[in-house]
């Protein structure tokens, strides 16, 4: 598998704390990456930092795009830009505030479409209305504004109107928090099935590792902003080595 | 007595609205703060386009001032009296004979020339504030050419409406790069905006922006391939000089509803009901 | 001195009172309440309409004894006005039998009736008048501006009703009275007669600034003048012994009907609707505005997406009275010091326990960051 993006030694500090304390990891072609930890330990300043939202004191982040290696630090905004839009995607824990609920769900799906330079209204739809099938919400419910959509729905839509350009990457922060059990486990399992069948790379923020087992291929535990453990995710939640982790693992049901 | 410099404003100020002016010519579409100053007439009421006329008028221009398209509507003659009471120079009804046409919601229907200039009189130069009302954002999106968001609103139109509900105020493409309000004319002419030989100027005196479009730049309104553009006008014909393809006025004859159509342009159409007149 | 005449000055309080009576007098040079009359009718319509009275003559009284100030003078109408019994309700006046003095309409060029510009400032260039009163143009000798009576007019957005192209207006509850917000408190949900109600009486500089804000994106209502009128309307009262109407005078009123935009889906036919606005007296500004609050208030109820401050019932309703308003922010210079003092005890109460934990650490070889 071919790397796609490396981070080297990102610090961040907030005031006297350390957010992110020489953090380095790699993440590779249609590879999921878990990040996890506890609320405070850094692991959402991670994610928004690679995903180029905000920047670190210091360190470097590198993506090996389509040409070439490019450093996401030397990039101007413009491109950095073009690169969330294009290659890149984000996926919020809060659908409500990321989606446009006074716009119809087929124009929610298709905003990145356009963004990206569609200009015929008939793809556009008909691509918005394979995505709503995509995702489980159907269609028919193309013209409908999510205004009224249930939390699961508009996580669904969320993804349907991220995942829709095809990018390489998509960046997750706590993409089921929030929503009922019963639908956190639909969503996971679409999550799973379409990074899959698209072979997009995924770094997924999660705090409950119950994510981290069923969708990632490794994971990095996080405490105080800093990399605590990392490994193949079997093995980082079946026999965790440093104290942080085997209480995280300890403390959760067996799955 | 108090009196006034030609033009009303000091030359300082004019200086510096030229200055932005000439900012504005350089980046086609893209908008220009200025130190935007109190006029005696209240914003809203033109107060953009009188300091971009007051800044690039000389003595011997001839001004034409139209309002809806027409010279005698109250706005436009009393913007017209005050740039003949502070500068002396002609003013006319003729399109042709103009040097200067400032105008608020319409585009002439006769073709404008190299030697010429229209003033704009523009309410909101931003052409994303209903779709991003804090315009740091809004002047973000320009910098980085995000537009999605409009294309979403033409979609969302397409897709309750069956057509792009808006009629006028279309934004506009220019240059290929630069969104642009192209001020409340009606989308019919926004073709006219097009490769236009002369120079078109906008001013928003309230919002504090000047903008520019250079004679023959590319001027296109937005649209999807698959429902292209269309710029509509009332299916009627000019009760007065005939015409079938001006833009119309639509006026109220009585309380019964009894309606007729006469074009919005006056100089446009008293000079063909004149032509009817001469030729037997 | 001075700071001691907080307490018990009833000294200070009267020699306070002198001061300003002295300084409106002006040394016998001041405005006399004829010339107030004749000379603010504009301040004195603001007046009755946020002083919620139709009182010419009490309105420039109170405008003397504020200096001017009019949310001052308004307080002294509407509290003259408590003191006074409510003998009778008059019927709803109808605008339709004005007699027009200015009339305008922005969505027709021509229409019956006409145009009639009337007494306004629209076109005029804002220039200082020289010493005889004249403004250096050309000012024409008046004129009754089409050389007729002011006379009735029929509404100008009726023309769209007919080909339905414009929202009915909702039909009154006739049965029940509206309820009156000077005796009753405002209640939320507001129903839309107790709304407009409240923005008739509303700060003229609250209504303005938030009409605004839906101009510049912040909960656009695609407005246009459908019509705006101002003129005489009668009062008239059916008292119910007599059986008959009597009508007791009139009242000068200026009200606003916008017609917004595109309203409706693929289900409900686009159609305008309306903002309606109403101001006591001859004020372009406040009808307008008050027209284009009430519209942005119904944002909810069209099923328009809502969050801009203009579109938020509660938060308009109860922050558009500027009796109420003024009352409580100045209010903050009436003395506080017993609730200061509280607040003083607890700062330093925390610094101190504060500082005692900062020693501690310190001791214990500040392994905190």
């Amino acid at each position: 598998m071919s790397l796609l993006l490396q981070a080297q030694g990102l610090n961040k500090r907030f005031q006297s704390v350390d957010a992110l304390d020489d953090v380095s990891l790699t993440v590779s072609r249609r590879e999921i990456l878990a990040v996890v930890g506890e609320s405070g330990s850094g692991k959402s300043t991670l994610l928004a930092t690679l995903a180029g939202l905000q920047s670190a004191d210091s360190g470097r982040i590198t993506y090996y795009g389509a040409d070439r290696p490019q450093d996401i630090g030397d990039m101007d905004e413009m491109q950095l830009r073009r690169l969330q839009r294009t290659q890149w995607g984000f996926i919020h824990q809060n659908a409500r505030a990321a989606l446009r609920l006074d716009v119809s769900a087929g124009g929610n799906i298709g905003e990145r479409l356009m963004m990206n330079g569609a200009r015929d209204y008939g793809e556009i739809r008909e691509t918005a209305a394979r995505w709503l099938d995509e995702v489980e919400i159907g269609r028919e419910r193309i013209d409908e504004m999510p205004l009224n959509f249930s939390g699961g729905m508009l996580q669904r839509l969320q993804i349907a109107a991220t995942l829709v350009t095809s990018p390489e990457l998509v960046f997750m922060d706590e993409p089921t928090t929030g929503l009922d059990v019963s639908v956190q486990a639909r969503v996971l399992d679409l999550i799973r099935n379409l990074v899959h069948k698209l072979d997009v790379a995924t770094i997924i923020v999660t705090h409950d590792l119950g994510v981290a087992r069923l969708l990632a291929d490794r994971t990095v535990v996080m405490q105080g902003g800093a990399i605590v453990e990392h490994g193949l995710t079997d093995q980082v939640l079946d026999d965790p080595q440093h104290p942080y982790t085997q209480l995280l693992v300890s403390s959760v049901l067996p799955s | 007595m108090i009196s006034y410099n030609f033009a009303y404003l000091d030359e300082q100020t004019k200086r510096s609205i030229r200055r932005a002016l000439l900012k504005a010519v350089a980046v086609p579409g893209w908008q220009i703060p200025f130190g935007s100053r109190e006029m005696p007439l209240p914003y809203g009421w033109g107060t953009g386009g009188i300091q971009v006329t007051a800044s690039v008028i000389g003595e011997t221009d001839r001004l034409k001032v139209i309002d809806q398209g027409a010279d005698d509507t109250t706005n436009a003659v009393a913007i017209a009296s005050f740039f003949k009471r502070m500068t002396g120079v002609e003013i006319t009804t003729h399109t042709a004979d103009a040097t200067i046409i400032q105008t608020r919601h319409r585009i002439p229907e006769h073709p404008l020339t190299e030697n010429q200039i229209i003033v704009y009189q523009v309410p909101q130069p931003e052409p994303l504030w209903r779709l991003i009302p804090e315009r740091p954002v809004a002047m973000r999106a320009h910098a980085l050419g995000d537009y999605g968001t409009m294309y979403v609103k033409l979609y969302e139109d397409i897709t309750r409406f069956g057509r792009v509900a808006s009629a006028y105020e279309h934004p506009v493409m220019v240059g290929g790069c630069v969104l642009m309000s192209p001020s409340p004319i009606p989308a019919f002419d926004n073709p006219k905006m097009d490769r236009m030989p002369a120079l078109q100027l906008f001013g928003a005196g309230r919002e504090r922006r000047l903008y520019a479009v250079p004679p023959y730049t590319s001027v296109r309104s937005l649209d999807f391939a698959d429902h292209p553009f269309h710029p509509g006008r009332a299916d009627g014909t000019c009760s007065l000089c005939g015409s079938t393809t001006s833009y119309l006025d639509e006026i109220i004859m009585d309380d019964h509803g009894t309606r007729r159509f006469v074009c919005s342009d006056t100089d446009y159409c008293s000079e063909r009901q004149d032509a009817k007149d001469t030729t037997p | 001195m001075a700071f001691v005449a907080t307490k018990g000055g009833e000294g200070a309080i009267a020699a306070a009172h002198a001061w300003r009576a002295d300084r409106r007098h002006g040394n016998g040079q001041g405005c006399t309440l004829k010339q107030a009359t004749t000379s603010f009718g504009r301040a004195i319509d603001r007046v009755m309409a946020e002083g919620a009275l139709y009182d010419p003559d009490l309105a420039a009284r109170a405008l003397l004894q504020a200096e001017g100030d009019l949310v001052e003078a308004a307080f002294l109408l509407r509290s003259f006005r408590a003191t006074r019994p409510r003998l009778i309700d008059s019927l709803p006046i109808e605008t339709g039998n004005m007699r027009v003095q200015r009339r305008v309409s922005a969505i027709f060029k021509d229409l019956p009736g006409g145009q009639r510009l009337g007494p306004t400032t629209d076109y005029s260039h804002r220039l200082f008048e020289t010493e005889d009163g004249h403004s250096p143009s050309e000012e024409p000798e008046l004129t009754n501006a089409s050389g007729e009576a002011p006379s009735r007019i029929p509404g100008a957005i009726g023309i769209l009703g007919e080909e339905a192209l414009l929202e009915s207006v909702p039909a009154p509850h006739d049965a029940d009275l509206p309820p009156d917000l000077s005796t009753t408190p405002l209640r939320f949900p507001a129903e839309r007669r107790v709304r407009l109600q409240a923005l008739a009486r509303g700060d003229e500089g609250f209504l303005l600034s938030l009409a605004y804000s839906t101009q510049r994106g912040y909960g656009n209502t695609h407005p246009f003048v459908g019509e705006l009128r101002m003129g005489e309307v009668p009062v008239t009262i059916a008292p119910p012994e007599l059986g008959f109407e009597i009508d007791i005078g009139s009242i000068v009123v200026t009200e606003c009907q916008m017609v917004n935009q595109f309203n409706g889906s693929k289900v409900a036919p686009p159609q305008f609707t309306r903002g309606y606005g109403l101001s006591i007296g001859h004020s372009d500004r406040r009808a307008m505005s008050m027209a284009l609050v009430e519209r942005s208030l119904r944002a909810e109820e069209l099923g328009e997406s809502t969050g801009s401050p203009a579109q938020d019932p509660e938060f308009v309703l109860s922050h558009c009275d500027s009796i109420q308003a003024t009352g409580f922010v100045e209010h903050l210079k009436l003395p506080h010091y017993v609730d200061f003092q509280s607040e003083l005890e607890i700062v330093r109460a925390i610094r101190a326990e504060a500082g005692m934990a900062r020693q501690e650490n310190q001791e214990a070889g500040d392994d905190l960051v």
